[in-house]
């Protein structure tokens, strides 16, 4: 069903109709309020509230974006709002986030000096490449995961990806280009520790 | 062709497929094996990033939404349409009634008049039963398109 028709049954009071947008986009907020919220008890209240919200909101909707990118930012924002208020940061990221912030693309390339030129993750067992990925995806911090996840899982645009996070287009790239590549040297790294 | 080695943004592009790179690096991809062993790297990241396990609810998300929302908006059981109809109903058995009261006998009146009126409810009910029936199938059928 078309995001216009969904939105107008659910003005209509159609209960139907939005538990067919929870089914919908349930995944997608439960990447985001998963890498930003540490316990268990607290993204259960998160992610209703995050519908709680959507519901009261709906006949502001203004069809600017998709259906599930306004949903995903109001589950972006929710998870802030609740860190904010909590005085908590994303979790046991903070002192990596704010290297993040610093780090240039010069301190990356220093990192992977390292790396044997002949070392490819083609060499690496697929099982064993899926384990260190989930490590090095662990190690980024959580704004860089949500970043990979929107982008390379939920498969969502640039633009999209800015709406949801309310940052602009070029950190966005920025961003996601500085995780992939410590994503792939963390892999190649740890790989050659394992196999010394 | 490019001679020197493209950057990691470069190889980045390639390995996204990404409208922006230049038609240079292309070409250089195809000739270097080093960037292009390094773009096939990255095409093997996001392969696996894509096949990463994703996290889920371990509750019924929507349940415990909807029981938190204001009761539905229910259409009204009786529409206008069919209270002006039932009043017309009346006023007609009404009117009939008055005037076979004054032709015949009072037992055959209340005869015709309870069977005819049994009648019409029967066929009421089952036509308004019949609309409300459609109009649930109509919106399933909508709301899974």
């Amino acid at each position: 069903m078309e995001d216009k028709e969904l939105v107008n049954r659910i003005r209509n009071g159609d209960h139907h109709a939005f538990t067919v947008l929870i089914r919908n986009t349930e995944r997608l907020v439960a990447q985001i309020v998963f890498k930003m919220i540490g316990n268990a008890e607290d993204r259960r209240d998160i992610a209703q509230d995050v519908y709680l919200k959507a519901y009261k909101n709906i006949p502001l909707f203004k069809f600017k974006s998709k259906l599930s990118t306004w949903i995903a930012q109001i589950a972006y924002n929710t998870c802030l709002n609740h860190l904010e208020k909590k005085k908590l940061v994303f979790p046991e990221n903070e002192h990596r986030e704010n290297e993040a912030r610093q780090s240039t693309l010069e301190d990356l390339a220093d990192q992977s000096a390292d790396l044997n030129d002949n070392e490819t993750l083609k060499n690496i067992f697929s099982s064993q490449r899926s384990e260190l990925l989930k490590l090095a995806v662990n190690k980024l911090p959580a704004v860089y995961q949500i970043l990979i996840t929107l982008f390379h899982y939920q498969e969502l645009s640039y633009e999209e990806i800015a709406q949801i996070t309310g940052l602009p287009d070029g950190t966005v790239k920025n961003y996601l280009f500085r995780a992939r590549k410590s994503l792939k040297d963390e892999i190649l790294l740890h790989y050659k520790k394992e196999d010394l | 062709m490019k001679t020197t080695h493209l950057s990691e943004d470069e190889i980045q592009r390639y390995a996204l497929a990404e409208h922006s790179r230049s038609a240079q690096s292309i070409l250089h991809m195809e000739q270097c094996p080093q960037c292009r062993t390094a773009g096939l790297d990255y095409q093997l990241l996001f392969e696996d990033l894509k096949q990463q396990a994703a996290p889920a609810f371990d509750f019924d998300l929507a349940d415990q939404v909807l029981s938190q929302l204001p009761a539905p908006k229910t259409q009204p059981v009786f529409s206008l349409y069919l209270i002006f109809s039932v009043l017309a109903f009346v006023a007609l058995a009404a009117g009939l009634t008055a005037y076979l009261s004054a032709e015949i006998s009072s037992l055959l009146n209340w005869l015709i008049i309870i069977t005819f009126g049994m009648l019409a409810a029967g066929l009421l009910a089952d036509q308004f039963t019949s609309h409300k029936k459609k109009m649930h199938t109509l919106n399933q059928a909508n709301l899974q398109h």
